[in-house]
């Protein structure tokens, strides 16, 4: 099997087939950089070992790898001929049985030797295992896929996918306890790739050094996809880490790179070890996206780097971009998220009427990179959409110069340093400590995360529990970041005017932030 | 500095780096498990240690953290006791 430059277009297939043979695609800090020949021959490869598996396109391979090139490799050679599904290394086993079933996974991809609970996961639920092993002597992200003796068959579908096929799924945090499934087809993913492309006019030569997780769209399409559809090369880092960030940068020397705007933060604090490496780059601008950023930071950040700072907004149903700032000369609007950058974006009311410019109401968006809808969800995609227009539960205005800007949220998800949390699958938690009589998830603004969790608590009467208690309850429950920082204890959770909970503005009501 | 003193500096740190003033000293306390190792919290604590106590921090050393007792005994070997 080999790709081909006309591979179909709108594939995952025919993105790598852009590239320059002997160009890089794929590089990591310390090691020879995958080519586009490599990553095509690897492709290939790989996806006749998973039909050999019984596994094709529209099957669901979930993936659990740590960050890094073997990650990016994997999320590209696999999506060429199946379906895509990474999950969060950092998931417990309750949170690990619930994707894996969610998803009706296939098979499951892990790094052989990472210790990790989804593998026991995997064999309770009769989800074939295939280990990941890295190629120490080739170049970054190259490896091979060992198969558990005995999965063999034919697919109901061989070869690479097509357009219409299902690149990509993820989950997207609710506003109920019960994450909701996004399918994202080939062509939803390369579109989104291709916007990214033209609006950051990111060329061959262009190298991104990524430090954005591969379990999240922001890195996937805006990092490796991009780069991918560019023909330019992405250096994967192991994730981030703010001390080491500084030699990667010497050594990759990229042209830009992307974060969410707390990495940015925790950036400016360390500019000091960061000097000489700065000033011996060829940074052209550095993208923010995935929460809004300060304006004191773009300021900051243009200051420290000497580039433009690009801020973005996206999300998961519109396979990451739908706003941007643009390069220079054309004005970047700090507290903006910039222009309409690949789907139309209009501004509704609640009766489904698109408001003139200058008018506050419902983001909404439409375009071939957004979801065709959620997963088997009538009720979630009955209010998501309004014809063909998806409702972003942003709430936002649209200037005279067609600068949008989000004012507020209307669903009540958590943003923690672009982590989204559902308060309810806290609350849920929280209920179970014998303690707790009542609980209400909430998010505290935060000065370098943007968002913090929290839990307003009433416990039940006699009972005692403190922060720590409740904190340890959780943690062993939850992935970390969904672990409430701040606990407000209460003899009764104040309520809105309606008389329901309200978790928005329950911050500000309590007088509480980070 | 002793042992006492040199454990109250860093927990006063850790108290307002992770923005939890009840939080005690707990030499087993994973900090990547519960706080990522690549957090804002983290970096905030390690420059907050550099700046008060006049040490600094390199790359593998950093890496070698991962509970709380590690960062005492990196401290403690920077900071050697004094005799009087």
């Amino acid at each position: 099997m080999t790709i081909f430059a006309n591979e179909e277009l709108g594939s995952v297939a025919a993105l790598i087939a852009r590239g320059a043979e002997d160009a890089p695609a794929i590089g990591a800090p310390g090691r020879p950089a995958m080519t586009y020949r490599g990553l095509r021959e690897l492709a290939a490869r790989t996806v006749a070992g998973l039909n050999a598996c019984g596994i094709g396109r529209g099957d669901r391979v979930a993936i659990v790898l740590p960050n890094g090139p073997e990650m990016a490799a994997a999320f590209v050679a696999i999506g060429a001929g199946a379906t895509t599904a990474p999950l969060n290394p950092a998931y417990l086993s309750s949170e690990f049985d619930f994707y894996l079933g969610d998803l009706r996974a296939r098979a499951l991809i892990v790094l052989q030797g990472f210790e990790t609970p989804v593998r026991a996961v995997a064999e309770r639920r009769g989800v074939p295992v295939l280990e990941l092993v890295p190629n120490p002597d080739g170049p970054a992200g190259d490896f091979s896929l060992v198969a558990p003796a005995g999965l063999a068959g034919a697919p109901h579908l061989g070869g690479f996918a097509g357009a219409d096929d299902e690149a990509l799924v993820l989950h997207t945090s609710g506003t109920t306890s019960r994450p909701k499934i996004v399918p994202l087809r080939h062509a939803n993913v390369t579109a989104s790739a291709d916007n990214i492309v033209r609006t950051l006019a990111l060329a061959p030569d262009d190298v991104c050094l990524n430090i954005m997780p591969l379990f999240h769209i922001h890195g996937l399409i805006a990092a490796v996809l991009a780069s991918l559809a560019a023909g330019g090369s992405v250096v994967c880092s192991p994730g981030f880490n703010a001390f080491k960030f500084f030699g990667w940068y010497a050594e990759a020397r990229p042209t830009w790179f992307t974060a969410v705007p707390t990495m940015h933060q925790t950036l400016l604090s360390v500019a000091a070890r960061g000097k000489s490496a700065i000033s011996g780059g060829r940074l052209r601008f550095i993208r923010s996206s995935s929460a809004s950023l300060p304006p004191q930071v773009m300021l900051a950040l243009e200051d420290m780097f000497g580039v433009p700072v690009i801020e973005a907004y996206g999300m998961t149903e519109a396979a990451h971009q739908m706003a941007s700032n643009p390069l220079p000369p054309a004005p970047r609007v700090p507290g903006s998220v910039g222009i309409a950058a690949g789907p139309e974006i209009g501004i509704m009311d609640d009766a489904g009427n698109l408001l003139p410019s200058g008018d506050l109401g419902e983001i909404v968006i439409r375009g071939p990179n957004v979801t065709a809808g959620y997963e088997n969800n009538p009720d979630a995609n009955l209010k998501a959409f309004a014809g063909d227009w998806f409702r972003t539960g942003d709430q936002g205005i649209i200037d005279a110069d067609g600068y949008l800007r989000l004012t507020g949220r209307l669903k009540e998800i958590i943003n923690r340093a672009g982590e989204k949390v559902s308060p309810v699958e806290v609350d849920t938690v929280l209920m179970d400590h014998p303690a707790v009589q009542q609980v209400v998830t909430f998010a505290m603004p935060h000065s370098q995360l943007g968002e913090e969790v929290a839990a307003a608590v009433v416990l039940r009467e006699g009972a005692t529990a403190d922060s720590d208690a409740l904190r340890a309850f959780a943690l062993a429950r939850l992935a970390p970041f969904k672990v409430p920082r701040r606990f407000v204890f209460l003899a009764e959770i104040p309520k809105g005017p309606t008389g329901k909970l309200q978790r928005i503005g329950l911050a500000e009501k309590l007088g509480v932030s980070g | 500095m002793n042992d006492d003193e040199l454990r109250e500096k860093l927990i006063d740190a850790m108290r307002e780096a992770f923005q939890q003033p009840t939080i005690g000293y707990v030499a087993d306390q994973n900090l990547r498990d519960f706080f990522g190792f690549d957090s804002v919290q983290f970096v905030n604590l390690i420059l907050m240690l550099e700046e008060r106590l006049g040490v600094s921090f390199g790359e593998a050393e950093i890496d070698s953290i991962y509970v709380v007792g590690d960062i005492f005994r990196l401290l403690r070997a920077k900071l050697p006791e004094q005799t009087t």
